[in-house]
């Protein structure tokens, strides 16, 4: 089983190399190349901007740039932001917080809707429950995500004032990101969570309304080939009661693919990330991101890429790991 | 289409013969097959209706609609109204037309999405085919290129790719692009990207189906009897993966549009003079204030109802073209 | 004596997008305590479907069976039970073996897990009781140190070990009756041989009737008292073993025995292949459904009626209008124009 893990992330280091030289060939193909990007800084003067140029290699054969910059992110010098001087790490760091939390709470209520869902639907193929969740899920599938953020900020924010239209705190508490959030969390917890609570609300039907109706329509998939196995007729010809075989025999295998399915959904949701947080004003990383885009904050922007990216990877490694530990017909 | 599935024989497919030779039940052609199962699938149906709608719509709606173009003189006076007999959808902040960038956004969004599906799936079967027939290092090679991609927060790279390739910051804060460069750019760049971002998809399923055909005996007798690699790709191969390429096609459309859409609405993907469902939406969030709802429901709900219509199209061509999908 | 098992009308249909496939046509037979009866005939004949209707594990929609059909088991019939003593039935009363042992077991289970289920249901063992009884299971169908392999997943047992291991819950709360469909078919011919040779001993020292249904005349014959062919959903000759093989009456299983390889078959006995493909189950033919590749036919009258099932000795029954035997020279005609030697065409869902 080590072995097998070893050789799993083994595999995937050539796979983050690839997008590390991806991203930046990405800058280098840019008219102007990567200088480029620096250049509608207003605040920063030619003097600046060669200096930087020095520092990050620019000047130098594109190759070596690359290795050069690859090895300072390698080792956890991924720069600082041009707009705000502050270390990148430092700024994706603060960030974080906030997009876990939305993005864990999200992750947790969609599996939760979506399975049950998936399975009914399955047990119940071709009655009307099934059909009615079968339109719903196709026009979950096919929603636009920010629009229905907008239709559901327009709809229950800035009409029916049942939530907030955005951000992560009312405007007289502190900032979720600064340093008095959390003793004020601590002083008035109930308000805290309940005003977190009614944050969360929206941005996360937002995130999950295309998740649930893929995942539960992945989730009645698997069931109705499971049911349809030859050893599910064994069990019915064992005498079984129908829900006995639905738990005791369907139930495991059906999930076994559906599992592999959750984790790889997480970094989808990351993705959802930039879309929900830009709607909702979300003080996250997909916001820091549009932020830094529109300054052409260069090495903000990398350091957010990549460190999606190496999760999405990790991700990949957990639901291989995960499907293998629970098929036993997998060896390692 | 000669898939190996059609080998199955249905019941009403198996011919019978009496003693004088003569078929009973006809012996149908396989595109009629396909559109007797097709059109068994309802939502399919429906869909390719709705779709048709939506192509009138984009090819007819500018010779009736006027092209939205800010008026300065009229601007104040047509701002923000709902939705009347003169403007059924309303018009936005700038007083333009909702119906007329529901109309002309029509043409952009589905020419783009179509567009880098055709570069997804080019690119895509290529490299799928390639992998999965010569396998050992080719496809250890191309399946890890292919695995970056998929590894890449695909909303994040597309941001920065058209940021820094469509509209990308004047040099040196001097000199700038001109409105219909970027525009210009912005048409013909972004489908590119999109393309050349998720490819791996199709050539991952590509891979998959090459995996299997290439085990099947015309492939082995054909290259027993010394048929070049290029031939055998071409002929045998290339064949059996239309089907599939097709169907994941038709869903990467309705992918593509939705991605086209948030990019334009921030701003990052295609630039005004030209418009895009995307560009429609941009900024209709700042009129809620206002009461106006209009603005952002219109085009977003048009394209809800086209990426709707891709899918039910998506689903019903993978049960038609794919007999082994249905029970 | 009242047969333990005993069909009668039994009539099955699927409904498919090409139409109704009439896969059993009134198909009547009974099956007596202790008796091997053999269900012989081709894929899509309607023995697979006929068994399964017996278990009534058909999914309906879309197979329909006819509300005349009666399937009565110790006189109580089958097909009108509610579902909860239906269940009572199978697995206790009526077992069943399957074709492929690699996917009729649950991979995510425990062979040990798989066996005592049964056991507790419907014995009402607890978990000790029943790991005892299938240790002992496993030890009768022969599985080598069976204590330690009752932990073991489907995935770590060979082919013919599997169908062992279906054999052992299948017998294990000592039905009446056992249904084999196909239990051999998927394996190899060595492993064939055992497991015909398991279920022949088994029958011996349980005394439990067995319904053996197969496409091969060759796994029937050592093992059964009757035997009864199936051609196109209905019974064409039934007859005890050693009569039908002897003199076979039915034109379908003279072809059958004819495309088996014998050895010790004197002169130069060349194989014959049946002609042509089986019927569309959809649009039956309206006089005897053989007929189009049958080398004994008579066309004016063939295709006019349908031959019933007749007397043509004592105890020896088929459907054939005309009296046939082996040594009936095979007319001059000309010869069905397709020349596919189909045995194994699917034409019905359910195989």
């Amino acid at each position: 089983m080590t072995k097998f893990i070893i050789r799993r992330i083994l595999i995937s280091i050539p796979v983050l190399i690839g997008i590390s030289f991806l991203v930046f060939m990405i800058m280098q193909l840019a008219p102007g190349g990567p200088m480029a990007a620096f250049g509608q800084n207003p605040r920063m003067t030619a003097e600046q901007r060669a200096a930087i140029a020095h520092n990050w290699g620019l000047d130098k054969p594109v190759l070596e740039q690359y290795v050069t910059w690859f090895f300072s992110m390698f080792r956890g010098d991924w720069g600082t932001s041009f707009v705000t001087r502050q270390p990148v790490t430092q700024l994706i760091l603060d960030r974080l917080p906030a997009t876990l939390l939305l993005m864990l709470t999200a992750y947790i209520i969609q599996q939760l809707i979506a399975l049950p869902l998936g399975i009914l639907s399955a047990l119940k193929r071709y009655s009307l429950t099934d059909k009615v969740l079968t339109v719903l899920t196709y026009i979950g599938f096919s929603m636009p995500t920010f629009w229905l953020g907008l239709i559901l900020v327009y709809t229950f924010a800035a009409n029916l004032k049942w939530f907030p239209s955005g951000q992560i705190t009312n405007p007289r508490d502190p900032a979720f990101n600064s340093a008095t959030y959390w003793p004020w969390f601590a002083a008035n917890p109930l308000t805290a969570i309940g005003s977190l609570a009614a944050h969360l609300v929206l941005p996360i039907i937002t995130l999950i309304v295309v998740n649930v109706a893929a995942d539960s329509r992945y989730m009645r998939s698997s069931m109705l080939e499971t049911i349809n196995q030859d050893y599910i007729r064994t069990a019915r010809a064992k005498g079984l009661k129908e829900g006995t075989i639905v738990r005791r025999h369907a139930l495991r295998p059906a999930l076994l693919p559906v599992v592999t399915n959750i984790a790889l959904t997480l970094p989808a949701l990351l993705g959802g990330a930039v879309v929900t947080e830009s709607i909702f004003q979300w003080p996250g990383m997909g916001l820091l991101f549009i932020s830094s885009i529109t300054a052409a904050d260069y090495p903000v922007m990398i350091g957010i890429v990549f460190l999606l990216s190496a999760f999405i990877l990790v991700f990949n490694i957990i639901a291989d790991v995960t499907y293998a530990i629970i098929d036993p017909r997998i060896r390692y | 289409m000669i898939d190996s599935t059609q080998k199955i024989t249905t019941p009403a497919q198996a011919p019978r013969n009496n003693d004088a030779g003569e078929i009973t039940t006809q012996t149908r052609s396989q595109a009629y097959e396909f559109w007797l199962r097709y059109r068994r699938h309802q939502m399919a149906v429906f869909g390719t209706i709705l779709f048709g709608l939506l192509i009138l719509i984009a090819l007819l709606g500018p010779f009736i609609v006027p092209e939205p173009v800010v008026n300065t003189a009229t601007m104040f006076q047509l701002k923000n109204k709902p939705p009347s007999l003169e403007h059924p959808f309303g018009t936005n902040v700038n007083g333009l037309d909702v119906l007329g960038l529901v109309v002309y956004g029509a043409r952009i969004s589905l020419f783009l999405s179509v567009l880098a599906m055709l570069v997804a799936c080019a690119v895509g079967t290529v490299i799928g085919i390639v992998s999965g027939y010569f396998g050992s290092w080719v496809d250890a090679v191309l399946m890890r290129i292919a695995d970056v991609f998929l590894s890449v927060p695909l909303i994040f790279v597309l941001l920065l790719a058209s940021r820094f390739l469509v509209n990308p910051p004047p040099e040196g804060g001097t000199g700038s692009n001109g409105v219909e460069d970027s525009s210009l750019r912005s048409i013909i760049l972004l489908p590119l990207i999109i393309g050349l971002l998720t490819w791996p998809a199709v050539a991952r399923l590509v891979r998959s189906v090459t995996l299997s055909v290439k085990q099947q005996e015309f492939v082995t007798s054909a290259r027993a009897l010394g048929s070049k690699d290029g031939r055998i790709m071409f002929l045998h191969i290339l064949p059996n993966v239309i089907n599939p390429v097709v169907v994941a096609g038709t869903l990467i459309v309705g992918q593509n549009i939705v991605l086209e859409a948030f990019l334009s609405y921030l701003g990052y993907g295609i630039q005004i003079p030209l418009r895009s469902w995307g560009t429609a939406l941009a900024q209709s969030q700042n009129e809620f204030v206002n009461g106006n709802w209009w603005w952002a429901f219109f085009p977003g709900f048009f394209i809800l109802l086209t990426v709707l219509a891709i899918n039910f199209i998506g689903d019903g061509l993978r049960d038609a073209l794919d007999p082994r999908n249905k029970r | 004596m009242e047969p333990l098992l005993k069909v009668n009308n039994l009539k099955v249909a699927f409904k498919t997008d090409g139409g109704l496939v009439k896969a059993v046509n009134d198909v009547n037979f009974y099956l007596n305590e202790g008796e091997t009866l053999g269900i012989v005939g081709e894929s899509g004949s309607g023995k697979s479907v006929t068994s399964m209707a017996i278990m009534r594990l058909l999914p309906t929609p879309p197979a329909v069976i006819d509300s005349q059909s009666e399937v009565l088991f110790r006189g109580q019939n089958l097909l009108k039970l509610k579902d909860d003593q239906m269940r009572k039935i199978r697995g206790k009363e009526i077992a069943m073996i399957f074709q492929d042992p690699m996917t009729s077991l649950n991979p995510v289970l425990t062979i040990g897990k798989q066996i005592t289920e049964s056991l507790k249901l419907h014995m009402k063992m607890d978990d000790k009781a029943a790991n005892r009884r299938a240790i002992e299971l496993l030890k009768l169908v022969g599985i080598p140190s069976a204590e330690k392999r009752l932990g073991d997943y489907p995935h770590q047992f060979s082919g013919g070990m599997r169908q062992r291991v279906m054999i052992a819950m299948a017998i294990s709360c000592d039905p009446k009756l056992l249904i084999a469909d196909e239990p051999t078919t998927a394996l190899d011919v060595t492993i064939q041989a055992q497991i015909l040779d398991l279920l022949k001993r088994l029958r011996q020292e349980l005394g439990t009737a067995i319904m053996l249904i197969t496409h091969d005349l060759g796994v029937v014959a050592g093992m059964c008292d009757r035997i009864q062919v199936m051609y196109a959903g209905k019974i064409v000759e039934t007859a005890k073993a050693k009569p039908l093989y002897a003199n076979p009456r039915m034109p379908y299983t003279i072809g059958l025995l004819n495309s088996i390889p014998r050895l010790d078959s004197e002169g130069e006995n060349r194989l014959i292949p049946i002609q042509g493909l089986p019927p569309d189950m959809v649009t039956l033919p309206p006089g005897c459904p053989f007929e189009p590749r049958c080398a004994y036919r008579q066309p004016a009258v063939c295709q006019s009626k349908v031959p019933e099932l007749r007397e043509v000795e004592e105890g020896h029954r088929a459907a054939c209008l005309f009296d046939i035997t082996k040594e009936t020279p095979i007319p001059e005609q000309p010869a069905p124009e397709v020349v596919a030697t189909a045995t194994d065409v699917r034409t019905s869902p359910a195989g």
